[in-house]
Order: C-alpha cells, then sequence, then structure tokens
C-alpha cells in the first residue's frame, strides 16, 4: 500500500476515536521536558530557569498537542462528528420534539417512499426495448366522433410508412388470440402478427435464435413464429426449440427465435409473434380499422417533430382520399404514455399531493425548531461567547435537522417496508410495471434524498434564526420570542392552505368516487362470468359452421339450471369497440353517414347482461340468417336518429353497408360500454347470425373471436367447469381462456379513482392533523411568549374571555388565511388537473363550503385550548415571574 | 479554534517560522530523515532521546522545536515506517519507544539516495557558479 494512503485511511479510522494514544501525549510530553530539564540542570542551571529554558526549547505545549491532533486526524470530519454527537445529545433529551417531528417526517417519507417504488416501477424503470423514447404508438383520430385512439387502416398505415422520413421504422400490429395446440393442453395465447417494420422498432436481440427475416413477410411463406421468454418457460421448459413446430388454430408455424425476459409487445398478453405479411390488396384498405401501429423516430427527432410529420401525411391523405380519409387525423403518443395510459397521469397526481404533504410536515417540524431555538438561546449564547462563529452554530443546527431527517427516513422507509405487501397486493393485477414493485435500493436512496430536502427545508430557517443575535441574547429574549410567533403563524397559514388543498382534493375525488360506483352501467353485473373464445379460421371457415358451433353450446348452457348465457363481440368495460356508419330513412347518405358502435350479439345476450329492454323484443333463436334483418338501438342512438319518435318498425342500415336494410325491433337502455364515467356511445345491436349476410373477413373473425357472457344465480365461478365441459363437448380442441366476473371488470374500472381517492384522502387526513397540530402548537407558544403582555391586560382590567378570544383570533386570523388560500389554489388548478385526472364533476361549491368549514372548525378548536390558558393567567404571578 | 500553520505538508516549507532566536530552520523532508537516520543508528528511541541525539550530532549547528518532533513521529507511524510501544526509560519510568521497522528502513535508504543527488546536484550547481 502506498505510505500516503496509509496514513489518510490511519486519520479517517482515527475520526472521532478518543483514544488511549491521545491521552498518553499528554505523559510522554511530560516526560520529555521532565528529562529535557534535567539535563539541563546537570549542565548547571537552577531548576527554575532549567524549566523555562526546556519549556523554549520544546516550543509549546499546546501548539504541539494542537499539531498532533491534527495529524492524528482529519480536523473537518472530526468537527462535524463532535457536531453529530452534540446534535444526538441534543435530539435525546429533548424527547417529545424528535418524536413529533420525527414521526410527522416518517409518515410522510413513507408515504412518499411506497408511492415512489410504484412510480418507479410504472414510469421511470427502461421500458423493454432499446432507445425507448424514440418509440411512439400511433393511432388514427376520428374527428366526427372526437375519438383520439382507433385502429389503423392497412392502406393508411402503409402509406405512412413511404412517407413520413422522419421514422426510422414502422410496424402494424394485429393481436389475436389463438389456440395453441401443439406440445401440451391446448391454451388461448395471444398472438402479436406484426409488419416488417417489427425488428428495427423495438430493436431487440432475441435470446435465443433470430427474428424474422425479410422475406418471411411476404405472403404464402412457410409461416415462422417468435416465442415470448415466459411462454417458452411454462410451455417448453426452455427446451431446444428451434425449428421446432408450433400450431396455432391448426396452422403449423416453425419457431425460430425467443425473445429475451420482460420483453413485451405491444401486451403482456401476446406471447407468440408472427410475420403480418402486407399485399397490394391492403394498399386498397382504408376503411377497416384493424391494426396497432408503432414506430421508431429516426435519431434526431423529436416526438413532437414527428407527429407534426404525420399530420402533414394525414391531411395530404384526407385531400387524395376524400371517401375513406376525410375526417381522419392521427394521434401520436410516446410508448410510455400510450402504454401507461391514465395511470401515469393519476401517479403524478398522487406524487404532487405526497411532495404536499412532506411540505406540511417540513412547515410544522420548522416551527418546532423555531421555538426550540427559542428556548436555546441562552445556551447559543454561551457557544458564541466562547469562540464560536455564527457559521459554525448554524452549522451545528443544522446537523440536528440533518440527523432528524435521517431519523426520519430511517422510519419511514421501515414503515413503508411494512406497508408494501399491502400496498402491491392492492395494485390491479393487470397494471403495467417494468419491474417488481418493491422497496429496493433506488427507493432508500429516493427516501434519503427526500429526508435530506426536507432537513434543508426545516432546518434552515431556524437555523439562521436562532443563530442571529446570539450575543446578549438574554436581554433580547422577548423580542426574539415575539418575532419567531410571527414566523410560527406564519408556517401554520402555509400549513392549513396546503392541508386544505389536499383534503379539499379528497374531497372532490370522494364524491367523485361516489358518483362513479352509484352510476347506472346499464347492466347488472353481478353473477356474470365472462370468457373468451376464439374459434380457428381453418375449422371454422364458415359461418354456418361458426354458427352451428354456437347454437350448440348455448343449447347446452341454457340446460344448466339457473344460467341464461349469451356471447358479444366488444364486452362493456373490455376497452375494445367497434364503428361503422349508419343510415335511417330520411337520414343523410353516402359519406355524410352518421356512425354508431355495433355489438354484435347473440340471442341471450341482453338478458345474460340484465340490460333493461324499453320497447319491441330482444333477438332470439328465429333471427337467423334467412330471415329479415333485425337490430336492435340503444336510447342514445334512439335520440341521435329518430328524436323522440318510437323506432320500433323504423327502418336502419345493416352491418355498415350502403344497401342493406334492417328493421329495427327493440330499443335498449344505455350500457356504458367505456365505464361509469363517460356516457354511453350510440350503439346498434347485430344479431350473429346474420352478420353472415355481410361480407369482409373483419366481421368474420369478430364472429369466431366472441366472449362468452354467463349468468348464474349462484357463484358465477362455480359455472365456469360446467361451461368448459360444455365447450369440449362439442369441440375436445377448443380452449378457453380470460376468464373474468363482470363485477371484477366493473371494479377495475374504478380502480383507478378509488386509489386516487383513498389515496389523497390519507395523505390530506395527515396533512389536516399536521397543520392541526401545529396550529395548536403556534398558539399555545403564542400564549408563552404574550405572557407578560396579556397579564399586563388583565392587571389593566381586560375580561378573561376577553384575552381568550384575543388570543383565539390571533391563531384563527392564520388557519383563516390558509383557508382562503388553498380554496384558493383549489380554484386555480382543479381544471387542469381535474381533466387529466379521473373524471371530477366541474363545480362543486357545497363540499368545497363544506371542507372549509371543517377545517376551520377544527383549527378553532385546536387553538381554543392554548386560548383558554391564556384566559386563565394570574396577572400578579405572571408579572413577578419577571 | 487555530490552525497550526507549521504543519502543512509540503515538503519544502520551512519549520520553526515564528521561533524569535536565529538558529538555522530545519527542512521538513530532513526532519523525516534525521528521525529514520537516528532511529537507525540508534535502535529503540523515546521522543526525547531522539531529539537529543539530533541535536548532539548536530551540535549547535542545527535547533529544531522538540516539540514538532511529536506530529511527525505520528506521521511516520501512520505511513508504516516507524512503530511504537511503552516501555521503560534508564531512570525507571515509563516512557514510548519507537523504533524503524522494515518498510522504515527501506525509506530512510531512498531517502539518504535522494538527498544525496541532490545535495550533489547543488554543489555541482554552486561550483559552476562560483
Amino acid at each position: 500500500m502506498d505510505e500516503t494512503v496509509r496514513e489518510q485511511l490511519n486519520r479517517l479510522l482515527h475520526v472521532g476515536r478518543w483514544g488511549r494514544r491521545d491521552v498518553e501525549l499528554d505523559a510522554e510530553m511530560r516526560f520529555h521536558l521532565e528529562e529535557l530539564s534535567r539535563d539541563l540542570e546537570a549542565r548547571g542551571l537552577d531548576p527554575a530557569s532549567a524549566r523555562i529554558r526546556a519549556e523554549r526549547e520544546f516550543g509549546g505545549l499546546n501548539r504541539t498537542k494542537q499539531a498532533w491532533r491534527d495529524q492524528r486526524t482529519w480536523v473537518p470530519l472530526e468537527e462535524l462528528v463532535q457536531d453529530v454527537r452534540y446534535a444526538i445529545r441534543v435530539l435525546r433529551r429533548s424527547l417529545t420534539l424528535t418524536a413529533l417531528a420525527g414521526a410527522m417526517l416518517a409518515l410522510a417519507i413513507a408515504a412518499g417512499t411506497s408511492l415512489f417504488t410504484v412510480v418507479d416501477a410504472v414510469l421511470l424503470a427502461p421500458l423493454p426495448y432499446p432507445r425507448a423514447g424514440q418509440l411512439v404508438v400511433v393511432y388514427e383520430a376520428y374527428l366526427t366522433l372526437r375519438a383520439p385512439n382507433v385502429s389503423v387502416t392497412p392502406g393508411t398505415f402503409l402509406e405512412w410508412q413511404d412517407r413520413a422520413r422522419g421514422f426510422a421504422a414502422f410496424t402494424a400490429i394485429d393481436t389475436r388470440r389463438q389456440n395453441l395446440t401443439s406440445d401440451g393442453e391446448p391454451e388461448q395465447v395471444g398472438v402479436a402478427a406484426v409488419s416488417r417494420g417489427f425488428a428495427p422498432t423495438v430493436g431487440v436481440s432475441p435470446a435465443i435464435g433470430r427474428l424474422f427475416r425479410d422475406d418471411e413477410f411476404q405472403s404464402g411463406r412457410a409461416a415462422v413464429a417468435l416465442l415470448s421468454h415466459a411462454l417458452w418457460t411454462s410451455r417448453y421448459g426452455r427446451a431446444d426449440v428451434l425449428g421446432r413446430r408450433l400450431i396455432l388454430d391448426d396452422i403449423p408455424y416453425t419457431i425460430v427465435g425467443v425473445l429475451p425476459p420482460g420483453f413485451m409487445f405491444p401486451n403482456p398478453a401476446e406471447r407468440v409473434w408472427v410475420p403480418l405479411p402486407m399485399t397490394e390488396a391492403d394498399r386498397e384498405n382504408r376503411t377497416g380499422h384493424t391494426l396497432f401501429a408503432m414506430a421508431r423516430l429516426r435519431d434526431g427527432v423529436s416526438v413532437p417533430a414527428g407527429a407534426r410529420e404525420l399530420h402533414a401525411v394525414a391531411a395530404a391523405l384526407q385531400r387524395e382520399y376524400p371517401a375513406s380519409n376525410k375526417e381522419w387525423d392521427v394521434t401520436v403518443q410516446p410508448a410510455r404514455d400510450a402504454l401507461v395510459g391514465k395511470t401515469g397521469q393519476v401517479l403524478k397526481a398522487l406524487t404532487g399531493a405526497v411532495a404536499l404533504l412532506l411540505v406540511v410536515a417540513c412547515a410544522n417540524v420548522a416551527g418546532l425548531l423555531v421555538t426550540h431555538g427559542v428556548a436555546r438561546r441562552r445556551e447559543l449564547a454561551i457557544r458564541a461567547a466562547l469562540g464560536a462563529s455564527r457559521l459554525r452554530v448554524v452549522r451545528q443546527l443544522l446537523t440536528e435537522s440533518v440527523i432528524l431527517g435521517l431519523v426520519g427516513t430511517a422510519v419511514g422507509v421501515f414503515l413503508a417496508w411494512i406497508t408494501g405487501p399491502v400496498l402491491t397486493a392492492l395494485a390491479p393485477p393487470d397494471l403495467l410495471t417494468w419491474k417488481p414493485i418493491r422497496l429496493d435500493a433506488r427507493a432508500i436512496v429516493f427516501a434519503a434524498g427526500a429526508g435530506l430536502a426536507a432537513a434543508g427545508l426545516f432546518g434552515t430557517l431556524p437555523a439562521i434564526i436562532a443563530s442571529r443575535a446570539h450575543i446578549g441574547a438574554a436581554a433580547s429574549d422577548r423580542a426574539a420570542g415575539r418575532g419567531s410567533a410571527h414566523l410560527r403563524q406564519w408556517l401554520v397559514a402555509i400549513e392549513v392552505a396546503l392541508a386544505v388543498v389536499l383534503v379539499g382534493g379528497a374531497a372532490l375525488l370522494g364524491q367523485t368516487l361516489a358518483r362513479l360506483t352509484s352510476v347506472d352501467l346499464g347492466f347488472q353485473p353481478d353473477g356474470v362470468v365472462t370468457m373468451t373464445l376464439a374459434l380457428p379460421p381453418t375449422r371454422f371457415a364458415d359461418d354456418t359452421r361458426v354458427d352451428a358451433f354456437y347454437r350448440a353450446l348455448f343449447e347446452r348452457l341454457r340446460g344448466l339450471p339457473g344460467v341464461r348465457a349469451g356471447a358479444v363481440q366488444a364486452l362493456p368495460l373490455s376497452g375494445n369497440t367497434s364503428v361503422r356508419p349508419y343510415q335511417v330513412d330520411g337520414g343523410p347518405s353516402g359519406l355524410a353517414r352518421p356512425v354508431a358502435h355495433y355489438r354484435i350479439v347473440s340471442p341471450g345476450y341482453v338478458e345474460a347482461m340484465r340490460i333493461p329492454l324499453r320497447a319491441g323484443r330482444t333477438f332470439t333463436d328465429l333471427d337467423t340468417a334467412d330471415r329479415p334483418l333485425v337490430v336492435v338501438v340503444n336510447e342514445t342512438l334512439r335520440r341521435q336518429a329518430w328524436g323522440d319518435r318510437n323506432p320500433v318498425g323504423a327502418r336502419i342500415t345493416f352491418g355498415g353497408a350502403p344497401d342493406k336494410w334492417a328493421q329495427v325491433v327493440g330499443v335498449v337502455a344505455d350500457v356504458r360500454h367505456f365505464g361509469p364515467g363517460t356516457a354511453a356511445p350510440p350503439e346498434m345491436y347485430w344479431p350473429s347470425a346474420q352478420i353472415d349476410a355481410i361480407p369482409g373477413e373483419t366481421l368474420r373473425r369478430m364472429r369466431r373471436n366472441m366472449t362468452l357472457v354467463v349468468a348464474a344465480d349462484r357463484d358465477p365461478v362455480s359455472v365456469v367447469p360446467e361451461v368448459c365441459a360444455a365447450v369440449q363437448a362439442i369441440d375436445p380442441d377448443q380452449p378457453i381462456a380470460t376468464v373474468r366476473t363482470m363485477a371484477s371488470l366493473v371494479g377495475a374500472s374504478l380502480w383507478l379513482s378509488r386509489a386516487a381517492a383513498w389515496l389523497v384522502a390519507i395523505f390530506g387526513t395527515s396533512a389536516l392533523a399536521f397543520a392541526l397540530l401545529g396550529v395548536f402548537g403556534a398558539a399555545a407558544y403564542g400564549v408563552t411568549a404574550r405572557r407578560r403582555e396579556l397579564a399586563v391586560r388583565m392587571a389593566l382590567g381586560a375580561a378573561p374571555q376577553k384575552v381568550t378570544r384575543l388570543v383565539l383570533g390571533g391563531a384563527l386570523r392564520a388557519a383563516i388565511g390558509g383557508i382562503g388560500a388553498g380554496l384558493l389554489v383549489i380554484a386555480l388548478v382543479r381544471h387542469s388537473i381535474a381533466g387529466r385526472l379521473v373524471e371530477i364533476d366541474a363545480a362543486d361549491p357545497p363540499v368545497l363550503v363544506l371542507v372549509a368549514c371543517v377545517v376551520a372548525a377544527a383549527t378553532a378548536l385546536a387553538s381554543w385550548v392554548p386560548a383558554r390558558r391564556a384566559g386563565r393567567i394570574d396577572p400578579m404571578q405572571a408579572l413577578r415571574v419577571e | 479554534m487555530q490552525r497550526c500553520d507549521l504543519l502543512t505538508f509540503d515538503r519544502s516549507i520551512l519549520l520553526n517560522t515564528d521561533m524569535s532566536d536565529d538558529r538555522p530552520d530545519v527542512l521538513r523532508g530532513t526532519l523525516d530523515l534525521l528521525v529514520l537516520k537516528t532511529l537507525d543508528a540508534l535502535g529503540p528511541l523515546h521522543g526525547y532521546g531522539i531529539a537529543r541525539r539530533i541535536q548532539q550530532v548536530s551540535g549547535a549547528m542545527l535547533s529544531l522545536n522538540q516539540g514538532t518532533l511529536y506530529p511527525a513521529l505520528l506521521r511516520l507511524e501512520q505511513r508504516g515506517w516507524v512503530q511504537s510501544r511503552i516501555g521503560t526509560s534508564d531512570n525507571n519510568r515509563r516512557a514510548r519507544y519507537y523504533s524503524l521497522t522494515a518498510a522504515g528502513r527501506r525509506q530512510l535508504r531512498r531517502e539518504t539516495e535522494e538527498w544525496r543527488r541532490a545535495s550533489a546536484l547543488v554543489n555541482r550547481i554552486l561550483a559552476t557558479d562560483g
């Protein structure tokens, strides 16, 4: 080891250790001096002058000792250790202060750290693609319906790919559920067919094998497939699978690669990828919105720049192809925003809420420290008199704050660690994360950072105030007390304001949640279980076979006691929908036709979901392909197309075709298809058996991929095995998947609102509790600081009630100011946050007034106790003390 | 709190700056060398012994603030060139005895060599100048 390194290490190891060696230095020097004077005496000096001479030759005992100490350790570090030791002693002596401040910080930091673990996993952890910041999701935006996120047509996609220069690659994705029947039990898997640009877009290298070659995207080539790491592990036990056959919907594929662990594209459900060939026929298809599109921007091209370019392309397409592209624009979203969706915005808002909570805690601790600093003026004055510089005193006080902050952090991290499992249990299973939600090193670093930032926030001001004018402090004690009482009032006002913001926000969210929970969804979720079926096109190529399968299935299901069953292509709350134009007698035709959402349903669906029938009838087994076409509409569509008239018996076009006319046979209630917070769209219901009258692969595919809806008068999950058995009895190779109860879908649709409301309520309650503590503390301190003045007032004849009222008024002024400021902040930010957060009712003065009253009453109560004490001051006694 | 300027670690800084007498100053690096040499020549010694020996050898030519010996000894010890233990002095008193380590001996050889080279160089320059 290098000697200088060794020397420094030695010094470092000695920091803060006053060892035997240090004590022995005295003896060593004394020995030296005595020996020296003895020798000098031996040379004939008298003892006294020998002693003096020896000391001169030695050169100053204290200076030597100091130099020795300096060599022994690093002095600045040594001083820091002294500060820390002293700070710990001070904090231990004022245990109440330490416990109170530490507990508040710990709560705020625990909340912040827990939230950080979620934010980190959802918003900060890297996406499973290299340079993911270049990845965007591109939707078509349908201006007529103000629908920004519509699937893309193959024709429009190919135009983007050809024309947009700012993009390195585009890939179109067609996701589907298919039956995997090779190597094990039949299993439904999510399959993504991806177009040529897949590899350059995702930019990943496979764990095993290779990605697709360019020639494999030509149609008619031998089919190849890629597996997800998870599927490879679960189904193949990580065996050598390259070149093995994989059978999806009876079509064989050759496995050519396995993607790396954690890779997901575009959703977690997809576990197999196959090439999506795009042909010249696709180029002409600008009406079938079936694809999901992702793209990678070129290096140096920003997301807004890419978006501008695609908007320009969309504008050109509107001019060139008005028949199909009029009213169609694009939406470009960064990949993470598109994948995370609203969760991200809610998490950002919650982060803001936690930050407010932390600030309230800091303001409170700062208030406590200011008071504490006043009580310590004498001590600080002594330190100053002994030569401590003002900077040194500030440093000492800041050290105390930092230690307080670190104690709060440690306890906070511990709390977050204890409550961590609760948090993960509360998170919905389909929450998209890119790493597990847990308290890892990053979270701890975050907590420490928050703790130190908090220490800086609450420590600086009190330290500066306490260190000011410390000489002669005793003389100015009273003035200082008044000044810091004033400061505390300000801190209290800030605390109350922030608490009002949080509590008000929680009240708004809670009210919204209550409204969403009580909203009529238009169907009855209780007792309903849903599952997906994916009939392979190979065996179910023609419509009669599909029809026969469903007929046989429903016949069996209806045979089960207490069971109603049906099927639909786009389940409410699933997030999926489909839209086509329609025309009614006397309504606009051609390009001007309005659009509505359509639901392809089997007979029995409306009954299974218990959607109320408003007029006419629903579908029956008699509405077959060879009978007159029939349609059921919802009330919104009825209003949109017919106004107040009864549409039963009226004509409407069927299946999006311009010339196929059907008769409206019934009107059903509105279903909140997109969740309780969104109004029902106009909807037309088409009987599945009659869809066969309309050509087109899109509708064929929907027919084969329906969601079964089974309602039972018992626990719906207990019906699932019977449904399985019924399916297997008809076709033993046919799996069912995605079993979910309708109630869980409803719960999931409310999850975000519920989580936001509860968390903000918890933060708000804590902040209010902190603020009330602050109100109480400030009032109590104010009474102590003004004791003499109050005593004089009483001695001069002021009634005790009047003194009480005086103190109460002072305390309430700060609180009322805070409440006003808080309400103002809510009024200012509500609209900007509300739109992005969960749906908040626009104007809710009553609930905010209620919040203001509650907070005002609580602060009055908190300051009443000290104020009453002020009224009981015995003037004689108080004045005599001085 | 006062810092002592005497202990800046630059080897070229002169010691003894604020002493009022006019004895020659001790070069900082030289003190290390003298201590090492003394311990090499005489074996284990206490602080006073080292100081006395240096003064004896140098006669009245060289004097040092004897106190400065102690930080220097500590530094040599921290660098692993010197070790110390408690022993008994000639007149039966407890005292800390310093002795050279193997690394200290190597360092002494290195520094002696360096010193010779440096003084030879200086001598040559002075000779040509004269």
